[in-house]
Order: structure tokens, then sequence, then C-alpha cells
């Protein structure tokens, strides 16, 4: 059976989702402010040393990141599973509950981070402190807690499901995806005294975890989003969602073993993982036309232009990021010189932007539509537009420098010093290098600007429009 | 392998994937607008593409089992916004009518 909601009331799913929504938009300035303070310490070494050191804004900016688009994912799906599944969410109690204990645990993970740092490296640091592994620097009871608040998520999607006796194609994906995401962070739980072991797992969860699992995710939200902001068919959705899934699991799961060369697992891995990452952009590339089909056939109006535009970012940020820069390093034999340098980290900037940012603020600015007044016949603002052009020039200029960076690093280091200490030395000093670094922190506080711009959107637009409304008795 | 060798399979490999993303794009939007000369604007991409994969092919830097992969790789970008082109419209088609 399902509950039909009056017009313009919220479930209790939704009143979460904005919760989720506004947490994970305050971290993301936080992934943007401490990815700045790293930024001026490539230029100023001595800056806030001992204080907070380059290592504790790196890791800050990086799980700072994880955190704000997994929180981002979550209030997605609890703004449209309940209007896909036509009920409310089952666990919605335990849905807060989780909520709050993931912003408490967070918290508390952040002041450990900032005022600790650093352990010993025994059994202590590694359970309350950090387990040290690059992006999974959680302490051991704060994976434990990620993994319960991933399978009460999990339960919640699979019981409303039944609840409702609907299980939507983008549903069934959805369930199975999270059993995915809940299982595979446990193998960055894992500690092996072999480094090539433990590598081993830590690649499947910054790997599978965030680059497949979350892929799919992402995939689940938009083919909701789509549904909703152009009323896209649900048969066209599923289909492409289930052609996406395949894309990813055929050559994303092999792709991962590009990575493997580097930990000392077997040769075959080389060209396994090269031949499957090759193939990567091919889907990508696909998608491009459909996503100017999408855009064309709408001649680029919907009543929520913001959230129609992020849309169509993700669709070409998804290609660029992951096809186009992930492409320039994937084969072996560039990736043997690339691997691991600021390339890499352009590569990461790009297709993370690409991929999942823009996917989570498309669903934000629906929600805030559908909060705000979703009578109003167009949910648009003067700011949106640059905070849209000045964020995507932000994102491109950043990943612009580090790829410079990252391409001096790939030839002086690695190519022509042949990876030793002095060449990574004559590499950092390499004017094309530094000055990748210095325009890296230009367009750092060039995001941070436009960072600013759409946080002073979200918080105001469709505002006014809301007030004169109300104020001529037009609605309500 | 040489330093200029790592540096023009990069650029070459950025540009074939880059083209092929554009001559899908320029395609597409040519085909919506029903503007032929887009349409012929974006195979001039389809020509970078190949051209960014012979860059990678030609010379001896790669062991043939890549060259061959590369090759395929640039044969379907080729056809990929027309075959793309009609799933999605006649997908679209089929769903309306229905």
């Amino acid at each position: 059976m399902t509950q039909a909601l009056p017009q313009g009331k919220l479930y209790e799913s939704q009143k979460l989702a904005l919760w989720y929504f506004w947490v994970a938009l305050a971290l993301f300035g936080a992934q943007v402010l401490f990815g700045l303070l790293a930024a001026w310490q490539y230029l100023d070494p001595n800056f806030l040393y001992g204080k907070l050191n380059f290592m504790t804004n790196r890791m800050l900016h990086i799980n700072a990141m994880i955190v704000w688009l997994l929180l981002g994912f979550m209030g997605s799906v609890y703004w449209f599973l309940p209007m896909e599944l036509g009920r409310e969410v089952v666990g919605i109690r335990l849905a807060r509950f989780a909520f709050v204990t993931l912003i408490a645990a967070v918290g508390i993970v952040v002041l450990v981070y900032l005022l600790v740092q650093y352990g010993p490296g025994n059994a202590f640091t590694l359970w309350f402190i950090t387990e040290g592994r690059e992006y999974i620097e959680a302490p051991r009871w704060a994976d434990f807690g990620i993994v319960a608040v991933m399978v009460i998520f999990l339960y919640n999607v699979v019981a409303t499901a039944l609840k409702a006796q609907r299980i939507t194609g983008v549903a069934a994906v959805l369930m199975f995806d999270l059993v995915a995401l809940a299982g595979l962070y446990m193998a960055g739980m894992q500690y092996t005294p072999n480094v090539s072991m433990d590598q081993y797992f830590w690649w499947w969860v910054v790997h599978l975890w965030v680059e497949a699992t979350w892929e799919v995710l992402v995939g689940s939200i938009m083919a909701m989003a789509l549904m909703h902001l152009l009323g896209t068919p649900r048969r066209i959705v599923e289909t492409w969602l289930y052609l996406e899934v395949a894309l990813v699991f055929g050559t994303g799961i092999l792709g991962l073993g590009h990575h493997y060369f580097w930990i000392g697992t077997p040769e075959y891995w080389l060209g396994l993982g090269g031949f499957f990452s090759a193939l990567e952009p091919i889907p990508l590339v696909a998608m491009v036309v459909h996503a100017v089909y999408d855009a064309g056939v709408h001649r680029m109006q919907t009543v929520n232009q913001p959230a129609l535009f992020w849309a169509i970012a993700q669709a070409f940020g998804n290609f660029i990021g992951a096809g186009v820069w992930g492409f320039m390093q994937t084969l072996p034999q560039i990736n043997l010189y690339s691997h691991g340098t600021q390339l890499a980290a352009a590569h990461g900037h790009l297709a993370f932007f690409g991929a999942y940012v823009t996917a989570i603020l498309t669903v934000i600015y629906m929600a805030l539509h559908q909060v705000r007044r979703p009578d109003l016949p167009r949910f648009d603002s003067k700011l949106w537009k640059w905070a849209f052009v000045l964020m995507v020039i932000g994102i491109f200029g950043m990943s612009a420098a580090m790829t410079i960076a990252g391409f001096t690093q790939t030839m002086v280091e690695r190519a022509i010093g042949g990876s030793t200490w002095q060449a990574y030395m004559d590499a950092q000093q390499h004017p094309w290098f530094q000055n990748g670094m210095v325009w890296r922190f230009v367009f750092g506080v060039f995001f941070l600007v436009s960072y600013l711009v759409l946080l002073w959107d979200l918080v105001t637009i469709g505002r006014g429009e809301a007030k004169v409304a109300k104020e001529v008795g037009a609605h309500d | 392998m040489t330093s200029e060798a790592v540096r023009d399979l990069m650029l070459y490999g950025m540009l074939m994937v880059s083209a092929a993303g554009f001559y899908a794009m320029f395609y597409a939007l040519g085909r919506m607008l029903r503007r032929p000369s887009i349409v012929a604007f974006s195979y001039l991409f389809a020509a970078l593409q190949a051209l960014g994969a012979l860059g990678m092919i030609l010379p001896p830097h790669l062991d043939p089992f890549w060259k061959y992969l590369i090759a395929f790789s640039s044969v379907v970008y080729l056809f990929i916004p027309q075959g793309m082109w009609w799933v999605v419209t006649t997908f679209h088609e089929r769903e309306h009518a229905a």
C-alpha cells in the first residue's frame, strides 16, 4: 500500500534530507578551506608548521570530501525514496539516529585530527586516532560507525520497498549497490603487516567503493532526478541505469588493476588493468550524445534551470574528469611514469567534481525548489549562474595548474631523472612545477569565492518570490 | 621509453579522447538543431581523434597489443555518435509512441 502526501507537504525523510544537505554543504566548505591551506603550504612550507601541518590539512581536505559527498548521496536518496516508492521511509527514527550519530562521529574525528593528529603507531592509534591510510584515515571505531550507518541506510531502503510492496528498477539497483557500499568499505578495515596485501585491500575501498559503488549510486540518484526534473519516462532512465551499471562493472572493476602494478601484485595486472581502463572512456563518450539530446529536447528550459545546468555539467564533467584526464595516464607505459604525481591529483579533482559534486548540487536545487515554493513557475536567481560559471572555471583552473605540475613531475622526476631522490627535488624546484602550484592556489581562492556565492545562492534562492507570493496572497 | 615518448603518448592520448568527446557533442548538436554544417564540423574532431590515435600507433613506443587496443578504440569512437544518436532517438520515439 502506498501513502499519498498532500500537495506541498514534505515527507519526514525529505525533511531529514535537508539536514543532510546543509551539513554536507558545510563540510564542502571545510574541504575547500583545508585544501586551500594545504595548497598554500606547498608555496610556504613554514605556514602554520607545528600547529596545523600539511598532512593534517590534506587529510581533512580529503576526508571532508568523502564524508560530504556521502552525506549528499544519503540526503539525495532520502529525498527521492518516498516519491519513488510512494510512502514514507520506514525506519525514519533510525535514520535520524544514524544522522546524529554520524555527525557526532565526524565532529569527534575532526577534533582528534586537529588536536592530536598522530600517535605512536600501535593499536591505540589505529583504533582512536587514525588508521593512516590515505582517504580512509578514520580511526577504527569510526569505521565501524560508518558501516553501521550504511547498514541502517540499506535497511531503510529495503524495508521501505518491502512495506510499499513496490520495487522499481532504480530501487533494486540502489539496494544491490548499498550492499556493496556497506561491504566493500570493510575491506579497508583489514590489517596485515604485508604492505602489498594491505594496499590491495586499500585500493578496493579507494577504487571499488568510491569509484564503482558511488558511480552506481550517483547513477540511481541521477535517474530519479531526471524523472522529476525533465519528466523523462521511467523506462528510459531505468534502461540507461542498467546500461551504466553494466559498463561500470564491465570496465571499472578490472580497470582497478592498473593500480595494482604499484603494490607488488603479479605483472598480469598491469596489462589487465590497463586494457579495461583504456576502454573506460568509450561509454562516457556515448553518454555525451545522450546529454546533448536531453538538453536539446528541452531546449535548456525547465522550471528549475540551476538543477538542469548542474545535471548537464554532470554528464560532461564525468566525461572530461574520468574519461579524458583518466585516459591520458591510464596506459601502463605512461602510468609507469605518471602514477602518484599531480596529474593523478588533477584527474581526481576533475572526476570527483564532474561526477559527484554536480549530481548532489542538482538534487539540492531540486529539493530547495520543492521546499521554497513548488508552485513557482521558475525557480531562478541571478546568482546561480555566477556560482556555476565561477565554480567550473575554478575547478578547471586548479586542474590545469595541477596537470602542468604533474606533467613536469612525470618528465623531470620520473622519465628523465629516473625517480631518484635528487630527481624528485629537481622536479619540485622546476619553474613549471612551482608556477603550477602558484596557479593551483590562485584558482583555489577562486573556487572558495565560487563556493561562497553558491552557498549564498542556496540560502536565498526562491525566498524573495515566495515572500512576494505570500504577501499578495497568491498561494496558500 | 624516452621522456619524449612519454610526453607524446600523453598528449596524443589527451587529443584522442577529448576530440572524441567534441566529435560526439557537435555531431549530436548538429543533428539536434538539424544543422548539417555543425555535423560536418564535428567530423573535424573525428579526424583529430583519429590523428591522436595514429600519433600513438605509428611510433614504435607501444607493443602491438596496445596498438591494436588503441586502433580498436579509435574505430569505435568514429561510430559512437551515429550509433548513440540512433539508439537515443529510436528509444525515445518508441517510448513516446507507447
